[in-house]
């Protein structure tokens, strides 16, 4: 049921997506019949990436709800997100999250030590080895990037 | 003559400290990122995509380029040492390749493969020296009829072939052109589908990619626990009877590989089954393939390499990339003001030339490196997952962000590896979606050419045979995956893959 109905989720998005790109097509519209008196403008393969995602939608949603009908009462073969296993890439995407939160504010050397401290202690709960390793990896990076390739990060709090 | 001229020419700059040297760099990161299970040569393009900046246009391809060939070597290493194949190129290479370990014949399947793909790298790039130049010349006749025909042929081909699900590539597809879409339109300089100042020129390539590959890469890597061993490899020389055999598999794979990856949207993964097979079927003992037979081992893995240095003729003589990381080398090639397609060999010949000849001088440095340090390789592999993991995500912030300097793209790069984390979870394509992206505006432009040359009719199409051959062949595409959607029936799956 989890994968059909993430099936269905991903129907209506396209759907969104074509309502999206259908009000931007009306605009562009608009704005060429008034520019160019109606010719081919940025709208005409806009309408014609509408048409086809409102097609691709609908038949997306066919062809999950056939799948699903035919395999009612089987073990589905499809495969989906597993719950079980989805707190670990949930917590990369918010250390990288973090990461970026942090930049502006602490600059690039205190928010890298926070960053690689944080993501080791994924993997490992001993704290001294995280901040050892955390440290290390951040003066690394910031010696590599921020002072040899001279990359522009923020400056942050601690170098005002 | 012209061809040769160039390719000399091409050499002497090749060889020149700062070419071979990234030639060889690129070589030794693409060889490690093979020999990794977990990080393919697309995602490592992508993170270094940005950090290339620092060297001059030629080095920069030159290295790009190496690590993407360089991947289909090291590929095969883990296969046969602990049956995890590297890149999935490599998967099928695991059937036999580990059997040939477990008799003690580890050592010869690593040399055969490493000599396997050296031949399959050569002859392909051979190929690519010879046929890209006379297409590229031959494209100069192409109008917007014509482009707009050829990239229609290469997306109905890589939706056809991008899995068991036709369906879910048209859509990654049509989403990948929707994305090339944000930004000014490019023919009136009209915005579209910004909603942010900074997405005005549109979605940056850089971040797209390293959040599409790279980090959703990582966040699949922390899902896994697996932990593997390395036993001793032993000697690598094979006996004559395994080396003749090897050999002449090596060079059919080599022929199903050069002319298969030509097709855009042919997998090198595909092509590496499909000279197994045929490996099999022309076998007289086709019941001892899976149980160590060298001839399983050999073809794939030439068939592999072959696949995609051939790529690299599309790629060149017509602008269309054929796979994922092709389509970055396709964006690192605009980054630096480079236009691939029938003017490369006209405008920018001296740079043709000389990534050509660093092609043959990478994959006589892959052989080499991949002969005496396998056991390294093997060992590298081996990294622990949480010094890799973090490692892969601070490059790939550092390099969505040096893009363009802007913290919004680190933001970019994080909505879109959510997104890729999703698609392959849920089993749909990359590979389509990425080059819909890439070749969007080629699709847009062309389109609406050929609608003004025509008074907003495409029948401007019907009086030119190239774009009627190449819409026809597109559709005999998408039909082909049609009738074997339907054949196979709907809830087909295909099965998670790393690009």
């Amino acid at each position: 049921l989890l994968s059909y109905l993430l099936d269905i989720f991903e129907a209506v998005l396209l759907a969104v997506i074509g309502v999206v790109l259908y009000k931007e097509h009306l605009r562009l519209s608009k704005y060429f019949a008034s520019q160019i008196g109606g010719g081919v403008g940025s709208d005409v393969f806009m309408l014609t990436i509408v048409i086809t995602v409102f097609v691709a939608a609908a038949a997306h949603f066919m062809v999950r709800t056939m799948v699903r009908l035919r395999n009612r009462g089987k073990t589905s073969v499809a495969s989906t997100l597993d719950w079980r296993t989805l707190y670990r890439p949930i917590l990369v995407f918010a250390c990288v999250a973090a990461y970026a939160v942090l930049i502006p504010i602490t600059g690039y050397l205190a928010s890298s030590i926070f960053f690689f401290a944080l993501f080791s202690r994924l993997d490992s709960k001993r704290l001294l080895s995280n901040v050892v390793y955390g440290v290390g990896m951040g003066v690394s990076f910031y010696l590599v990037f921020e002072l040899l390739f001279e990359t522009p990060f923020p400056r942050g709090v601690f170098f005002p | 003559m012209v061809e040769i001229e160039g390719l000399i020419s091409g050499f002497g700059h090749a060889i020149s400290p700062l070419n071979l040297s990234v030639a060889l760099l690129g070589a030794v990161v693409g060889t490690l990122v093979g020999v990794l299970p977990g990080l393919g040569p697309a995602t490592t393009m992508a993170i270094l995509l940005p950090l290339t900046v620092y060297l001059p246009p030629t080095a920069a391809v030159i290295m790009l380029a190496g690590i993407y060939y360089g991947a289909m070597y090291g590929g095969s290493t883990t296969s046969i040492l602990v049956n995890v194949p590297g890149e999935v190129s490599s998967v099928v290479t695991c059937l036999d390749g580990y059997q040939m370990k477990l008799r003690g014949r580890a050592g010869p399947a690593l040399a055969i493969c490493a000599v396997g793909s050296f031949i399959g790298g050569t002859i392909a790039t051979a190929m690519l020296s010879l046929l890209a130049p006379p297409l590229a010349q031959f494209a100069l006749r192409f109008g917007a009829p014509e482009y707009l025909g050829l990239a229609f042929f290469a997306l109905a081909s890589i939706i056809g072939l991008a899995g068991d699900s036709p369906l879910k590539g048209a859509i990654a597809g049509i989403i990948g052109i929707v994305l090339s879409m944000v930004g000014w339109d490019p023919l009136s300089s009209v915005s579209r589908l910004t909603f942010h100042p900074a997405f005005l020129s549109g979605l940056d390539v850089v971040p797209v990619f390293i959040g599409l590959f790279g980090i959703s890469e990582v966040a699949i890597l922390m899902e896994q626990t697996t932990i593997a061993t390395i036993d001793k490899i032993g000697s690598l020389f094979p006996s004559r009877d395994e080396a003749r055999k090897g050999l002449t598999s090596s060079l059919r794979g080599t022929v199903i590989g050069s002319i298969l990856g030509l097709i855009p949207g042919m997998v090198v993964a595909a092509t590496a089954f499909l000279a197994y097979d045929f490996e099999k079927k022309i076998s007289k003992t086709p019941q001892k393939f899976g149980t160590g037979m060298i001839e399983g081992v050999a073809a794939p893995e030439s068939a592999n390499n072959a696949t995609a240095v051939a790529g690299m003729v599309p790629l060149m003589s017509l602008g269309i990339p054929t796979s994922p990381a092709l389509a970055i080398l396709l964006a690192a090639f605009m980054i630096y003001g480079l236009e691939p397609g029938p003017m490369l060999f006209m405008r920018d010949a001296d740079f043709a030339w000389t990534v050509i000849a660093s092609m043959y001088i990478g994959n006589f440095a892959c052989l080499i490196l991949n002969l005496p340090l396998v056991g390294l390789w093997a060992k590298l592999a081996l990294i622990p997952r949480r010094i890799m993991a973090p490692l892969i995500l601070g490059i790939c912030v550092v390099g969505a962000y040096s893009a363009r300097n802007l913290i919004l793209d680190i933001w970019v790069a994080i909505v879109f590896g959510i997104f890729g984390y999703y698609m392959r979870k849920r089993d749909w394509p990359q590979t389509p979606l990425v080059l819909g992206y890439i070749l969007g505006p080629l699709f847009e432009s062309s389109f609406r050419q050929t609608l003004s040359m025509g008074d907003n009719a495409l029948v401007l199409l019907a009086q030119r045979p190239i774009a009627v051959v190449l819409i026809l062949l597109g559709c005999t595409a998408i039909a082909f995956s049609m009738w074997r959607m339907l054949s196979s029936g709907p809830n087909s799956e295909p099965k998670d893959a790393k690009i």
